[in-house]
């Protein structure tokens, strides 16, 4: 009796977690699924099954597989060039540098500003009549390569790519600090008793037991990559034509713009499930190694 | 001692917390919210409805939100039913229709039958659902006009000097347009720059639009009865290539947004954009010593056999929230709104043409504003939706390739008649 009740006390403690929980996600996700198989237009009432059509139409559009396209291209970049320079700086600052808790800090705060934020300071940086990165160009005596850095097909996706990567180092940053500072000392000092330089200690001692904080790092980078919005938005609004169409800008402005909220959660449904694939995928190679 | 008093205390506490309570509880104050997008007007709005305040009690508060997002919150609060009393309305038919037929906006029509009449037929006519219209919305009027607008062509006068044409003359033809904006570009100047990012792009060639298909024709590809291809559509999309390869549009045009262009405009750096009445006040607000530029009316191509007509009649307009709890006051308050003395005192300090056609008085107008009054005539009175929404936005991408040189003029209609079955 005594340990049904304390069972029901738990319970009683768990429920209202719970509950938020199951309202404000599980509840959501099985709508979700649902609404996947309706032409409806988010509105009215008329709501038309149509059973797979709308995932079918996924795998026809051209824009969402550009978009899917340019989501894979942001996110290989962001897992090389921006966990490479993350990585550095944490490896840098947990040599515990001079002023290494002011950069501790200011490498923070991009990851905390609004993407909207990030997305309009860089749509000024690279305006191509009066931003600063065409001014500076022009003080060193490079006019030659001045652009329309966010009109040209050829700079666009690259140029949301680095103001995307500008915002997400701090937050990489922060992680493998973390990891580095849980390695313990006496790994690196038994080390060099035996006589190992520095890099033989950063490939055999750091990498190693920084892989999992490697691994969540991935699964998080490209999660962030994927789901980019903000950013774009205020940058390019997804053009010049689809040329910085990313997936979660292309779920949006399905479901809001062009009216087809049945086909926008199809949309989503399906990217959710390439990226809990790509998760699985990483956790399953992290075990092998 | 101590505890009595502590019991004292707390025993006022209570008291005055449901004395309070008590208060709020049996005065119930009304008060209106209403959701706009006007950001130059807030703080005339706000002026405006503590006015109303001090005269009937009613609280009217507006809540700012941005323009391009106002859309999408509304739509999202639709389906969280959470709309405010009323708000200002964005799109026409189209999106009003959507509103209409999902229960959220009232039938305005027995709430404003008696003052409706001071507003022109025209312009109450864009949010006014009739039975064989192909939107399927019961019959009547949804909106309740605060302005009118239309959207023409503006240019700097002194960089029109600069570039030695005469400040007095703007572009009459096509030909000419093209020819100023070749002579801007080896004066050093940029010559033209709208928000091809966004709606904007696409107003620019509706007056092309227009005189090439006539608005038979237009109406009938849009609502997918011909295609597009069949009505010649791909003469209006050459217009961007003859002004892409004159070196017209500024830098980043193909991606700018119309606040952007509008900025380069009062800037002066810029000598021609495309924009609408509204942008007066606009301008004001973002450069005060910028006044010497001058409106003109879309250059007449003599290849297009039709008039052109312009974008524009109702610029804002109010919808009421059918489940507002406060729908009488809202309408009142509306209604005071947008009588004379309150629409001469919006026009005066917006710089925005007032609805209510009994207050427009071309003598007390500034020039750009009278200019902008003239082209009302021009405004043209339908525009079909596309039969997909999509396609507006096949188009409006399409446009910024055709600016880039990435697309041709074929190929963009082609992708829209795909788009529009």
């Amino acid at each position: 009796m005594r340990k049904i009740g304390d069972q029901i006390g738990s319970f009683l403690f768990v429920l209202p977690a719970l509950a938020f929980f199951v309202t404000f996600s599980i509840y959501p996700l099985f709508k979700t699924f649902q609404l996947s198989f309706f032409q409806w237009d988010g509105m009215t009432k008329n709501m038309t099954f149509v059973g797979f059509q709308n995932y079918i139409n996924a795998f026809r559009d051209f824009i969402w597989l550009k978009s899917l396209k340019n989501g894979v291209y942001l996110a290989i970049l962001a897992l090389i060039i921006m966990n490479s320079i993350a990585f550095i700086l944490a490896v840098l600052v947990n040599l515990r540098i001079r002023c290494s808790k002011f950069y501790r800090v200011v490498f923070y705060i991009p990851p905390i500003l609004s993407g909207i934020v990030v997305g309009f300071i860089w749509k000024w940086i690279y305006d191509p009549n009066y931003g600063i990165l065409n001014g500076i160009l022009d003080i060193l005596h490079l006019s030659q390569f001045k652009r329309a850095w966010l009109s040209d097909i050829h700079t666009a996706l690259i140029s949301v790519s680095i103001a995307s990567m500008w915002q997400g180092v701090g937050g990489s940053f922060i992680l493998f600090l973390a990891g580095l500072q849980g390695i313990p000392e006496e790994l690196y000092e038994a080390s060099i008793v035996d006589g190992a330089s520095f890099w033989q200690q950063f490939f055999y001692i750091t990498i190693p037991l920084m892989s999992r904080t490697l691994m969540i790092v991935s699964i998080l980078t490209i999660l962030g990559a994927m789901q980019l919005l903000t950013i774009v938005i205020p940058l390019t609004n997804g053009g010049p034509g689809f040329e910085t169409e990313v997936p979660a800008l292309r779920i949006y402005k399905e479901a809001f713009s062009n009216y087809r909220f049945g086909y926008a959660t199809a949309l989503s449904v399906l990217l959710g499930i390439m990226l809990f694939i790509i998760s699985i995928i990483q956790i399953k190679l992290r075990r092998t190694d | 001692m101590r505890r009595l008093v502590e019991k004292i205390l707390g025993l006022i506490f209570v008291l005055s917390l449901v004395f309070l309570m008590s208060i709020s509880y049996g005065k119930e104050t009304v008060k209106i919210t209403i959701w706009h997008y006007l950001n130059d007007r807030d703080k005339l709005l706000k002026t405006l409805a503590a006015q109303y305040t001090i005269k009937t009690g009613v609280r009217v508060e507006f809540q700012l939100y941005s323009g391009d997002q106002m859309g999408a919150k509304i739509r999202a609060a639709a389906q969280a039913r959470t709309l405010p009393d009323a708000w200002t309305g964005v799109g026409l038919k189209g999106d009003l229709s959507r509103l209409a037929q999902a229960g959220n906006i009232l039938n305005l029509t027995p709430y404003i039958k008696d003052w409706v009449s001071r507003f022109p037929e025209n312009i109450v006519a864009q949010v006014t659902f009739t039975k064989d219209d192909g939107y399927n919305v019961e019959p009547g009027t949804y909106g309740i006009p605060l302005d009118v607008n239309n959207m023409q062509f503006l240019y700097n006068k002194d960089l029109f000097k600069k570039a030695g044409l005469d400040p007095n003359k703007p572009p009459k033809t096509w030909k000419e347009f093209i020819e100023y904006g070749k002579k801007l570009k080896e004066a050093g100047i940029l010559p033209f720059a709208t928000g091809f990012g966004t709606w904007a792009g696409l107003t620019m060639i509706q007056p092309y639009e227009f005189a090439y298909l006539g608005e038979e024709k237009l109406n009938a590809a849009r609502l997918g009865k011909i295609t597009f291809k069949e009505a010649g559509y791909e003469r209006v999309l050459n217009l961007l290539v003859e002004m892409r390869d004159a070196g017209m549009f500024a830098p980043g045009t193909a991606t700018m947004d119309l606040p952007t262009a509008e900025q380069m405009f009062a800037n002066g750096q810029v000598a021609m954009i495309f924009d609408g009445s509204w942008a007066i006040g606009v301008f004001k607000m973002m450069n005060p010593n910028f006044k010497n530029y001058f409106v003109f009316f879309p250059p007449k191509d003599e290849r297009a056999p039709y008039q052109a007509l312009i974008p524009g009649g109702i610029g804002a307009y109010f919808v009421v929230n059918k489940d507002s709890k406060y729908i009488k006051e809202t309408i009142e308050f509306l209604k005071w709104l947008t009588d004379v003395p309150q629409q001469a005192k919006y026009a005066k300090e917006s710089f925005n043409l007032p609805a209510n056609k009994n207050t427009i008085d071309p003598r007390t107008l500034g020039p750009q504003i009278a200019e902008f009054v003239k082209g009302m005539d021009k405004v043209y009175s339908y525009l079909a939706p596309f039969k997909n929404p999509r396609t507006e936005e096949i188009l409006a991408k399409g446009m910024q390739l055709i600016i880039l040189g990435q697309k041709t003029c074929a190929e963009v209609v082609k992708e829209m008649d795909e788009t529009n079955k």
